[in-house]
């Protein structure tokens, strides 16, 4: 009697199965362990040592500074200095909210400074450089940042 | 740290004490073991909770602070405890009447029943398993802080935007001079950070939310688990949301339980309804709750309102169609399907005009604006040209082992010796749902610029968001696979139709 292909692949199937078992479950329950240990570890942390853990002191400690210097309701003008797909600008918008961002554009890419002035909020005194992860952000004065952008493009 | 671990686990009991009230309305949910009621309970609890927020803060100003939170959670949650109450009271009473009040040693057989009803050593390994997996998500969660991308540049950054203003439309929003990526995405998720924060007075900085995410996946294995039971049995159901459990994408990776993505909650959404409504029995109930978890899907990303539709035809087609050919005869019955489908659509539809309603006054930007890229005439070859650009992206990122493992080694193989099983209508069903999310993401590649870049961030996601209905059709396959080799041995039988449904669904055993 002929049996249908199907039934000849099922042990392999079940073989590919407990393959699958046998190779996810060391790591899974290895990393949950793992974790499980962390809890206890930083017990006793507060939330910026996690964050200058994870995320590095000298970021989070300009991060700080940055927050300080703005006050809680300050809203600021956004210059990405490193590459965009790093998600610099991003994630110094993320740290500084719910302060609000304008976002200028990429550092290199921005038009010259008179241009520039035409398009600014009258209202927002400081510009924030980002640079990528693990990189501190900058605060500049927003004259500061325009009389140095006019030292590097001209007016 | 300890008081982010316990203020998320609380933030956790804010939506499943409300969703457990909610329950108490669902006859069949009301009467699943404890575990599943919970997976049910806290989608219903999610959806109602931040939902409710949602609609009262963007219709009629309701400020989001914890007054209102408090006053949303607890109207269900007493509501739920009431009716929960009267029903063990009417059941006792009549225990009395009956002379069958419990008596000594109930306690012996309560725990016989419960070690019977959690299905045997095969699913309570699986399930001791799943919770150390599940446990150690959580612990990730409670002691790290957030550290993914979309996390930090839509989702909870829009948490902190909102709770800054107290409403679902803040000024930086509104106003499109600022720079804030995806405004015009759906806030169920951000709503949700944003209670469990004012419920439990959380810092700006505090990531006391992360659990409420890392929540959704015991909820995904629960569900993945109820709805194959009915279909392969509690072994290879076990067996299925174990091998959920085991893929290292689903805890760990960019868009999974660990991160603050909206795309667990989605997938969970989108199975929960996919089950209900596939339940055996057809009941209204069961279709309003799965109405309602579509809704959530709606409210949750882009992509729940396509997947809701999907839902919707999936369920509702083949027995419309037939009351159809019937031409009438049975017009009671036709009238009953009727009733199910606007239970199950109703809510859905009333979500996307929250949503539309909510999205006229938020001008769109830094967004990738795929609707207004969709151009027939134009993207056509895409479709098929772009293929060799993102083609290969796909089966690398599938393969994978640090994000899947063994996982698309294994799962082909299993589909394809289970193709019996499969044939079934209910398990076909499951496949086409699965089928879903992985063509919404097709067709957005096929319309990107840099199609090869957004397969490698999303492609993963979308396989998440068809978990559920995949892990079901995975588990009727594989209980056709351990039945054809080793059921000689022990004891399995491939489960067959044994009285269909009026789809072609099997009866639950």
């Amino acid at each position: 009697m002929r049996r249908p292909l199907r039934t000849w692949l099922q042990w392999p199937a079940l073989g590919l199965f407990c393959f699958f078992l046998a190779a996810a479950l060391p790591p899974a329950l290895g990393r949950a362990f793992i974790h499980l240990g962390e809890v206890s570890l930083h017990a006793r942390e507060d939330p910026l040592a996690a964050r200058a853990r994870c995320l590095g002191a000298a970021f989070v400690g300009a991060v700080e500074e940055i927050r300080h210097e703005l006050g809680p309701d300050e809203d600021y003008l956004l210059v990405e200095g490193g590459d965009p797909r790093a998600g610099g600008a991003l994630w110094v918008r993320y740290e500084l909210a719910p302060r609000r961002a304008v976002f200028l554009g990429k550092l290199g890419d921005l038009p010259p400074p008179r241009r520039l002035r035409g398009i600014l909020a009258a209202n927002l005194h400081h510009v924030v450089v980002a640079y990528g992860p693990g990189r501190p952000p900058v605060l500049f004065e927003r004259y500061r940042f325009m009389a140095a952008l006019e030292r590097r493009l001209g007016r | 740290m300890a008081v982010e671990l316990w203020s998320g686990l609380g933030g956790v009991g804010l939506f499943a004490a409300p969703g457990l009230g909610l329950t108490e309305l669902l006859p069949t949910v009301r009467r699943l073991p404890l575990a599943r009621r919970l997976a049910y309970g806290y989608l219903l609890g999610m959806t109602g909770v931040a939902g409710t927020l949602y609609a009262l803060s963007h219709l009629f100003g309701v400020p989001l602070r914890r007054p209102a939170v408090l006053t949303v959670v607890a109207l269900p949650t007493v509501a739920g405890l009431t009716l929960f109450l009267v029903r063990r009271h009417r059941r006792s009473r009549i225990h009395r009447i009956r002379g069958t009040a419990r008596r000594h040693g109930v306690n012996n057989a309560a725990l016989r029943a419960w070690v019977r009803r959690a299905g045997g050593p095969l699913p309570l390994l699986a399930a001791a398993v799943a919770a150390a997996v599940g446990l150690g998500v959580v612990a990730q969660t409670a002691s790290n802080p957030l550290t993914d991308w979309d996390g930090r540049m839509t989702w909870c950054a829009q948490a902190l935007y909102i709770r800054h203003e107290g409403t679902v439309d803040p000024a930086v929003m509104r106003d499109k001079r600022w720079f804030i990526t995806h405004p015009q995405y759906p806030l169920l998720l951000p709503v949700a950070q944003v209670a469990a924060l004012e419920a439990f007075a959380g810092a700006p900085d505090s990531h006391l939310f992360r659990p409420l995410y890392a929540a959704f996946l015991p909820v995904l294995l629960l569900l993945v688990y109820d709805g194959a039971r009915s279909r392969a049995g509690k072994n290879a159901a076990a067996l299925a949301a174990l091998s959920a459990a085991l893929v290292p994408f689903f805890a760990y990776g960019e868009g999974s339980a660990s991160s603050s993505y909206s795309d667990l909650p989605l997938a969970c959404f989108f199975g929960g309804a996919v089950v209900l409504l596939w339940r055996p029995g057809r009941r209204r109930s069961d279709a309003l709750a799965a109405g309602v978890l579509l809704a959530a899907a709606v409210l949750t990303k882009n992509e729940g309102a396509p997947l809701a539709v999907l839902v919707l035809a999936l369920a509702f087609w083949s027995p419309i169609r037939s009351h159809l050919r019937q031409g009438g005869r049975r017009p009671g019955s036709a009238a009953g399907e009727l009733a199910r489908f606007g239970a199950a659509a109703a809510p859905a539809l009333l979500a996307l005009a929250l949503l539309l309603c909510w999205r006229s006054g938020i001008p769109n930007r830094q967004d990738e604006n795929y609707f207004g890229r969709l151009d027939w005439s134009a993207n056509w070859p895409g479709a098929v040209g772009q293929v060799a650009v993102f083609g290969p992206v796909l089966v690398a990122r599938m393969f994978s082992w640090r994000d899947w493992s063994a996982f698309w080694w294994m799962a082909p193989a299993v589909l394809l010796a289970g193709t019996r099983a499969l044939r079934l209508p209910a398990n076909r069903r499951c496949l086409i749902a699965a089928a879903g999310p992985p063509a919404i993401g097709w067709a957005a590649y096929s319309v990107h610029l840099d199609p090869a870049y957004l397969a490698q961030v999303t492609w993963d996601r979308f396989l998440l968001q068809a978990a559920v209905p995949l892990l079901i059709a995975l588990a009727a396959a594989l209980n056709e696979v351990l039945a054809g080799t080793l059921g000689s041995f022990a004891g399995l039988r491939p489960r067959r139709k044994r009285r269909a449904g009026p789809e072609g669904t099997e009866r639950s055993g």
